[in-house]
């Protein structure tokens, strides 16, 4: 049977990138296919905190391409997997770092046009829209587990920096019931994290 | 009551959630994509896709400056020193 898609015969504008940094690791033995598969759904996990500008492919390339380039060195008391999602989260906080330095750049510009008080002034517009997107994915996770009211107390709880006892204690839960929504949680956001394309 | 901006309330649940996928057992990964229909270990699988191959737009990946371009550009410059430079040792 023929592919729905053949990668070889991409039609139009689409092109395949061969061998990016991640394949290169692999090739390297600096990590296994399913270390792989677990950073591919970190990374999917922190796009969604990301400026629209960047996608979680981006962000995943970019640690690993650091960890390749010596940019970022791993000590060697912590694990690779763990390292290179540390990577991944230092990267998303730069890229908000940049969104929120050219939202003052043109605040400076527009301040250097008239009688307007001198220096950078705080802008609201980026904190607005990172403010935005987090509700929006906030909402997107959550719709993960429309059916699962445990999952959703878990998750409301750790929305709010809530410790696993003060979630149990909260909603009653038992720490057995507790440990299986936990493990529903990781199974959901494995397939979300594992899809082509995910919501 | 507590009140938490949405921003912060993101990163806190991003952050104890990445713990939870950094402690997930390799069975219950490969079970997950195994539920999905992939074949991690098949050359080219889709469990794979953006991972260690990707698509682009053409007229993005013709820009330099876009990050996966950025980023494979620099290591595919930094491995090339690296040949050169064991080449010119082995010589």
């Amino acid at each position: 049977m023929k592919p729905l898609i053949n990668l070889d015969e991409l039609p139009g504008q689409l092109e395949k990138v061969s061998h990016p940094p991640a394949a290169q690791a692999l090739d390297a033995r600096l990590v296994t296919p399913v270390e792989l598969l677990r950073l591919k759904s970190i990374a999917r996990l922190h796009a969604r905190g990301l400026p629209p500008d960047v996608s979680w492919t981006d962000l995943l390339q970019e640690a690993f391409a650091r960890v390749l380039d010596g940019s970022r060195r791993r000590p060697a008391d912590v694990p690779t997997v763990a390292f290179l999602a540390g990577v991944m989260r230092s990267i998303k906080a730069q890229h908000w770092k940049r969104v929120y330095r050219g939202a003052r750049r043109s605040v400076k510009w527009l301040a250097g046009m008239g009688d307007l008080p001198r220096g950078e002034l705080p802008d609201p517009a980026p904190s607005a829209e990172r403010q935005l997107i987090a509700i929006e994915e906030v909402r997107a996770l959550t719709g993960l587990f429309a059916d699962d009211p445990q999952a959703l107390q878990i998750l409301s709880g750790l929305y709010d920096g809530c410790t696993p006892e003060e979630i149990r204690s909260a909603h009653r839960l038992t720490v057995i019931a507790y440990e299986s929504a936990r493990k529903r949680i990781r199974r959901a956001l494995l397939r979300a994290g594992l899809r082509s394309f995910a919501p | 009551m507590k009140t938490t901006r949405p921003e912060r309330g993101l990163e806190r649940l991003l952050l104890a959630l990445e713990q939870e996928l950094l402690g997930a057992s390799d069975k219950e990964i490969l079970a997950a994509a195994a539920q999905l229909g992939m074949q991690p270990a098949m050359k080219g699988s889709s469990a794979l896709f953006g991972v260690t191959f990707a698509l682009q737009w053409r007229a993005a990946e013709a820009d330099p400056r876009t990050p996966l371009h950025k980023a494979a550009g620099r290591v595919s410059r930094m491995r090339a020193r690296r040949t050169h430079k064991s080449d010119d040792s082995s010589s």
